[in-house]
This record gives structure tokens, sequence and C-alpha cells, in this order.
């Protein structure tokens, strides 16, 4: 009864992490694959929670779903006629991809199944327990995850601030509309509207 | 928490004082009215990275700084903790084994069972066995648990190190400074590093003061000096996430560098093509990295170290995933089709900037983390090293031949001359195979990496000055340029004839020592090919001097113009280049000691 | 609990999965949706990993921490550059965007 419950949940979590993951290749609208993205990163939340992982579980719902899921869907709104559903949404390179990634997932699974594990792998465990890295605090407790990342990784912390405020400075700078029309001329600039560069593209 | 601020200051300060030197850029590009007056603003900021640089030299020349007082008391307990563990081990050793009496637990019978093969701890040494006694004087300690015995065999790996690094929390060291400490290697190879791309970022702000940045110039010097801080970051750190950390800052300043010509397709095409190459190949990094942690339970290097008995088909799976994302990063060949394409369309400053410092980091990075993190794998990173060297000296020379456009001819030459560097990084490998002694390699990777930034910042700042007044990116653009400026064709033609191997030039010293690395290690082949194509190279290098030097200048082409600050960037990489052709000495053993520091035992 | 070979099997698939969408996706928009499929199986194996084997060590959550930090930072930049190069080429398909050849 128990085993079957948890074959459920796993197999619920990763239809939707893997069927999502297949739809954003093959589905044929560009903002169909952004929605697919949906389940995904539903479903990888839900691994966390099933993991015992609350808080990233919270983080990933939060940034994944409520951030860069919303950005790419505006990101496809703004790039609107892109590229029309009835052409390929593929490049010439998608069977020989194909193929290297199921080599490439035959190599590593056949790895992981062979390899030796503190506990075995493949086997049904009752519950893992779960050990206290700080004395007196549940490792399931946010407090632990605090104390590591405001003692231990401290410095990795600040480095995540200084790297949000770059990427800010350099996407305002990218996304930001120019009100004068094009007054420099780069090196070797191409002043072209898009219907010449297409010809452009096939000289 | 308790942060040992003198301490931070002390480790982090070229760090610091470049973050600061960017946030102070971003405010007074605000403050400055528009116009040519922000091309003040490049030469301070270029000033302030030359004090950046001065800050590492000092770092450099301190060498490695004591740690903190709890760290070493920390470290002595744990010296303790292991020594009993061992004991107990031993102990365990010699019920389960019938035929041996009640041993002795001195040093010398631990060395003897090592030899025996009846040893469970094959990472552990006879020196790192009699350093623990030393350190512990035996002394009691009255618990004891399997924890406490893995925590002390890791300390026993790094006591070679002379410092024992273990997980901060493992320990129960909750004190920041000890934790920073842990995460970050602060020695005087990574202080080089810092000094290299100071250096870097001043010679590039130099030039790019001329270069057509008009719009946002605040925002590129700061976006510039942010990607120098994460290349830091990368070789300073001894945790593969942190090193990630430095990676995604530096790969997210440079995706909108590269595309920062706004009505310039090529730089738009550049950017994307750069972001999602760059995106697959951190990706890449970050999954291998996750396998480590599956194998290991631990990102950090010395950890990995430590647990790693024999090849491991897991951890070498993660090894070659991470080897994939800093074979992109260094542009070696099999993933080197982006460089090409992204220099092209790239600014002239970001192009250089990305030529040199962030490749000098990738292969500062791929040194450490393959000998620090997998001397166990030596053979098949050495292998696999080796054919993408083979692969990039041909590839990279045989195609720079039929180019036209000069950006795309020196992105070529950097590929060959990455093949160059691996072949250093290979023979540190092969020497750890051999049992030598692997300084070598490592020397020869820190001297030509030296010398490829400084030249290589001034050929692209050539080519980007002669670009600008031609509008040309051709080879055709450089014609007469004897005649229209004499001093910046004999400076290029230097640090053209350096990049080729010209003896008395820096380069000829730095591919001497790299050759030479290889030919200890009894790689000729690899050595051979490198030296023969090299001689190609020589080749593409004079058709760009015999555009400047024998082909007449158009008709109405006025003399060139080249500035105060590019004519004093020039100046100096010239006269670097020079120097250390001229007279090796003193930058050779500078780069021995930077080597030491990390390669010694 | 299910055995821990499931989920890095489900992970080491979501990987190979994002590697096709950023190869093989013409839309360059898709293709960004590659790297952060790529980028939540590196996560997931952080997050089993530490729940089977190392309960112990909360570097793993951190790690996660870190990365989901990258992605939207990530995420944000390179949407920044996609739209600038729409700006210039009217479209977003990387088979058509060809001026340099590599």
């Amino acid at each position: 009864m128990h085993t079957i419950l948890h074959a459920t949940v796993f197999g619920v979590l990763a239809l939707a992490t893997l069927g999502g993951a297949v739809k954003v290749i093959s589905t044929r609208s560009i903002i169909h694959a952004a929605f697919w993205l949906f389940p995904v990163f539903a479903g990888i939340a839900g691994f966390y929670l099933y993991l015992d992982a609350q808080f990233l579980a919270a983080m990933q719902v939060l940034i994944y779903i409520g951030a860069i899921l919303v950005l790419i869907v505006f990101a496809v709104t703004l790039t609107r006629n892109a590229t029309s559903t009835d052409e390929a949404q593929t490049n010439g390179l998608f069977i020989p991809v194909l193929l290297a990634a199921l080599v490439l997932v035959y190599a590593l699974g056949t790895t992981v199944f062979n390899h030796l594990w503190p506990i075995e792998s493949n086997v049904w465990l009752d519950a893992v327990p779960l050990s206290a890295a700080v004395p007196g605090v549940m490792v399931t407790d946010v407090s632990a995850l605090g104390l590591v990342l405001l003692s231990q990784y401290l410095l990795p912390f600040e480095i995540a601030s200084v790297l949000l405020l770059a990427a800010m400075v350099g996407a305002i700078v990218l996304a930001r509309k120019e009100r004068t029309p094009a007054a420099t001329a780069g090196v070797a600039a191409v002043e072209a509207a898009p219907a010449d560069v297409r010809e452009l593209s096939n000289v | 928490m308790n942060i040992d601020n003198v301490y931070i200051l002390h480790t982090f300060a070229p760090e610091i004082a470049l973050v600061a030197l960017a946030l102070l850029v971003l405010l007074v590009d605000l403050l400055l009215p528009k116009g040519n007056k922000r091309q003040v603003l490049a030469v301070f900021a270029a000033l302030g990275c030359l004090g950046v640089a001065g800050l590492g030299a000092w770092q450099w020349t301190n060498g490695a700084p004591t740690p903190p007082a709890a760290v070493q008391a920390s470290v002595h307990v744990l010296a303790q903790r292991g020594a009993v563990a061992l004991e107990a081990m031993l102990f365990h050793t010699s019920v389960t084994q019938p035929t041996s009496t009640a041993p002795v637990l001195t040093p010398d019978f631990l060395v003897g069972m090592m030899q025996d093969k009846m040893w469970p701890l094959k990472s552990v040494t006879e020196t790192d066995i009699r350093a623990l006694y030393k350190a512990a004087n035996l002394t009691g300690m009255d618990s004891l648990n399997t924890t406490d015995a893995r925590a002390a065999l890791i300390a026993y790996t790094a006591l070679r190190r002379d410092i024992v690094r273990l997980p901060a929390q493992k320990l129960g060291l909750a004190h920041a400074d000890e934790a920073v400490w842990w995460l970050f290697a602060n020695d005087q190879f990574s202080a080089a590093f810092k000094v290299i791309f100071a250096l870097a970022a001043f010679l590039v702000l130099l030039f790019s003061v001329r270069f057509p940045v008009e719009r946002y110039r605040g925002e590129f010097i700061s976006l510039l000096l942010f990607a120098a801080f994460g290349l830091m970051v990368m070789v300073n750190s001894l945790d593969l996430v942190v090193l990630f950390l430095g990676l995604e800052l530096t790969a997210l300043c440079v995706y909108p560098l590269v595309a920062w010509h706004k009505d310039n397709p090529r730089s738009a095409e550049a950017g994307t093509k750069y972001l999602l190459l760059g995106s697959l190949a951190s990706a890449c990094y970050i999954y291998g990295v996750s396998l480590l942690f599956v194998t290991f339970g631990s990102t950090h290097l010395n950890t990995i170290a430590a647990d790693m008995h024999a090849a491991n088909p897991m951890a070498l799976a993660g090894l070659l995933l991470i080897i994939i994302g800093f074979g992109f990063k260094v542009a070696g060949a099999p993933l080197h089709l982006w460089a090409p394409d992204v220099y092209q369309g790239a600014p002239y400053a970001v192009a250089a900037f990305l030529s040199t410092a962030s490749k000098a980091a990738g292969f500062a990075v791929l040194l450490r983390v393959l000998t620090i993190g997998f001397p166990h794998f030596s053979e098949q990173w050495a292998t696999l090293l080796g054919v993408i060297a083979a692969l990039s000296v041909v590839v990279g020379n045989t195609i720079a031949v039929h180019q036209n456009n000069v950006k795309r001819l020196l992105a070529y030459s950097g590929i060959a001359q990455a093949g160059y560097l691996l072949i250093a990084v290979m023979a540190t490998g092969a020497a750890h195979l051999a049992g030598h002694d692997p300084i070598d390699g490592g020397k020869a990777l820190v001297l030509y990496l030296f010398l490829y930034t400084v030249g290589n910042i001034g050929a692209f700042a050539v080519a980007g000055i002669v670009a600008q007044d031609t509008g040309s990116e051709e080879m055709s653009a450089f014609a007469g340029l004897r005649t229209r400026a004499p001093l910046l064709a004999f400076g290029m033609l230097i640090l053209l004839l350096s990049l080729g191997g010209i003896p008395l030039l820096a380069g000829f010293v730095g591919k001497w020592f790299i050759f030479l690395s290889g030919v200890q290690e009894g790689q000729y082949l690899l050595v051979l090919l490198g030296a023969s194509m090299s001689v190609v190279s020589i080749y593409y290098y004079l058709l760009l001097a015999k555009q400047m030097y024998i082909l007449p200048a158009k008709a109405d082409a006025k003399a060139l113009r080249i500035g105060l600050p590019a004519g004093i960037g020039l100046l100096l990489v010239v006269l670097l280049t020079v120097a250390i052709g001229a007279y090796p000495r003193p930058f050779v053993e500078a780069a021995q000691v930077t080597a030491q520091a990390l390669l010694g035992r | 609990m299910v055995p821990f070979a499931w989920i890095i099997l489900v992970s080491i698939l979501l990987f190979a999965l994002g590697a096709i969408a950023l190869i093989t996706r013409r839309n360059a928009v898709a293709a960004l949706m590659g790297v952060e499929l790529m980028l939540n199986a590196a996560n997931l194996n952080f997050v089993a990993a530490w729940r089977y084997y190392y309960p112990d060590h909360l570097d793993a959550q951190v790690a996660v921490l870190l990365v989901i930090t990258i992605a939207a930072a990530e995420a944000a930049v390179g949407l920044a550059i996609i739209l600038n190069l729409y700006r210039r080429f009217g479209t977003v398909d990387l088979d058509q965007i060809r001026l340099m050849r590599g």
C-alpha cells in the first residue's frame, strides 16, 4: 500500500515533468511551449516537496513559475510572429541531436545503476532518516538553511547580489528602446532595416 | 556571526576594490553631463584597475594569509580527532584480520600496513600520517563516530598542503571567516591571476576610450569591471558551486557587452549566439557538478579528491561535463565554433577581453580543478586534453590562413593559442601520472597566459583602431599602415611576431616553456604538431605584416591619429612583449612561484 | 520512498530533453527554455542526493538556491538580448539570422 502510494506520487510528478518537457520540444506553437513549462516547473516543485525540501519548493514556485515563466511568456508575446506554426520548429540537427541525447541518457543511466551507492539506489526505502546538521534544529527547518547560507556561504551570497545587479544593468541597457534613431555607427555598423537584413543573409 | 573584518579585507582587497570601483563608475556616470566627458570615466576606471592590479601584486608578494585564529584552533582539534579515528580504524582492521596480533600504534607500523596493501585508506600517504601524529601528539579524545573518522580522513589528504580544509559544518565551524577560508583558496596562484585580470581590464579600458561606445559608457565600463570580478571569484574558489557563481557572473556581464552595439545586427546576432552556446556550456557544467555532489556529497575540490580512491564512473561523467563547460570557455577545438562569429560581432574592446582575460580564467580554473580535485583521473583528462589540444592547434591554424577579416583571423589564432596552452595543462597531468614534478607545465601555462593576455589585447586594439579609421575590418584595411601610422604599424608587427613565436619576443619564450614541458613528459608527437603548426601561424601573421609594410596605402588615405590613452596602452603592451622576450628571467621566476603555490607538494 | 535511481533517471531525461530543446529549436526563446530545463535537472540531482544520502550537507540546498538565482538573472539577460535581436532582424528564428558564417 505504502509502495503504491509512493509510486503513484512519483509517477504523477515524473509524468508532469517529462511530459511537459517533451511538449516544450515538440509543440509547434511557441506560446504553447511556454505554457508547457508550467507542468515542468510545478513537477520539479512537487519533487522538492516529496524530498522534504519545502523551502526550495516554495522558491521554485515563486521564482520559476512566478518570475521566469512570466518573463518567458512576455518575451514570446513581444517577439510574436517570429515563426509561423506551419513551418518546422526545429533545425536540421534534430535527428543527430536526438541520437546523441539517447546515447547520453543510456551512458549516464547505466552509470547511475552500476554505481556503488552508500544505500542501494534501486531498492525501496521506508524512510531515509534526516539527521540534524545543526544541533537542536531540524534539517527540514528553514532556519538551518539560513544558518548555513549566512555563515558558511555568506560571501557567495554577497557575490550573488553583485550578479543580480550586473544582470539588471545589462538587461536594462539592452532592452531599452532608443528614442533617437541610430545616431551612432559602430565600426562595421550595417545599417539595415529588417527587410534588408534578410537579403543580406542571402549573400 | 563573527567575522574577522581584517582577514576579509586582507584576503579580498582586489575584489572589494573592483566592485567598489564599478559601483562608483555607475554613480559618477549618472552625475556627469553627456558628451565626450564620459571618456574621462574610462580613463578613471582604467587607473582604478591599475590600483586593483597593485593590490593583487601586494597579495602575491605577501603570500597566503595566515588563517584566522579560530580556524587554527579547529584544525588542531581536528588533527586530534583524526588521530583517534585512525587508531580506531586500525584497531578494527587488526580485529578483522585474525593473523595480526595486537599492534603497536606507531606511525611506522601504520606505514608498514600501507605497504602491505591492507590499508583501507587509499588516499592517505605516509607523509600524512606522520604529519598527523605530529600535530595531534596523540592526546586523548573521549568519543568517536564514523562522521569524525570520515572528516579526519579528508583532513589527512589535505595535510600535505600544511593546512587542513574541511566542510565547515562538519567541523561545527559556524564562523563566517572560517567558512570563507574554507571556500576560497587565497593563494599566490589566484593572486597572480587577479593581477592578470586587473591588467587586462586596465588595457581594455584604455583602448576603449576611442572605441565607439558613446551610449551607456558608464554601464559598459561597470559591466566590464563586474566581469573581471567574476573572473577573480572563479580562480579563487575551491568549491565548484562558488566557481559556477563566478562563471555566471562573468557570462551575464559579457552577454550584453557582446550585443552592445544596438544598431549593428551583427552585434545582436553575436550576442544571441554567445548567450545560447554559453548557457549550454554552463548548464553542462552545473549538471556535472550536481553529479559530483550525488557521488561525493560535496562540491568542494579537496573533499572530492579525498573521497575519490579509484577511478569512479559517476565522477568521470561529472568531470567530462565540467570539461565540456571549460572547453567552451577557452574555445578548444570541437567547442570553438562560437568564437569567430562572436568576436566578429562584438565591440573590439569586448572581443579583446573575451579572447584574453576570460580565456585565461578558463585555463587557470581548469588547472586548479583538474590537479586539485581530480588527480586520480590524470590519465583520462590528460588524454582528452591532448586530443582537444591537437585539434585546436590544427583547426585554428589551418582555418586562420583563409581568413580575410582581421577579427576572425585573431579568433582562429586564439583557438590555436588555446591548443598550445592545453598542451601545458596536459603536461601537468602526464607528469602526475609519471610521478614527476608537475611544476613545469603549470609554470609554462602561467607565463604564456600572462604574455598572451597582454599581447592579444594589443593586437585587438590595433585592429580596432585601424578598423575605426578605415571603416573596414578586412585585412586590406591595413594596407600601407607603415606610411599612415608608422609607430602603430611597428607595434602591431612586434605583437604579431610575438604571437607567431619569433625568438627574442615574448611569444617565443612562452612557447619554448610549453613545448619543453611537453617534451619532458614524452609528448613528442603533440609538441611536434604544435611546433610545426606554429610555423604555419607565422605565415598568416606575415600576411597581415605584408599588408602593413609592402602594399601601398589607398590614394586618399590620411595619417591616422591614435590618441593618448590608447598610445600609452600600446606602448606598455609592446614594451612588455619585448621585455619578456629579451629578459625572461624575472617573469619565469614569478611564474614558477605562482605555479608552485598551486602544484607544489 | 521510491528508489533513488528513479529520481536521478528523471533528472537525466530532463537534462537530455533540455539539451535537445536548446540545440534544435529554431526559435531563440524556445532555445532559452531548454536552458531552464537543464538547470532544473541539475537542481533535482542536488536535492535528491541531499535527501537520500547526505541529509546533513545543507550545501546542496544552498547550491540549489544559488542556481535558481542565476537562472532568473540569466532569463532576464537572455530575454533582453533576444528582444534586441528581434528589433534588429524582425525575427527570432535562428535559421534566418546568419550574417556571419561560423
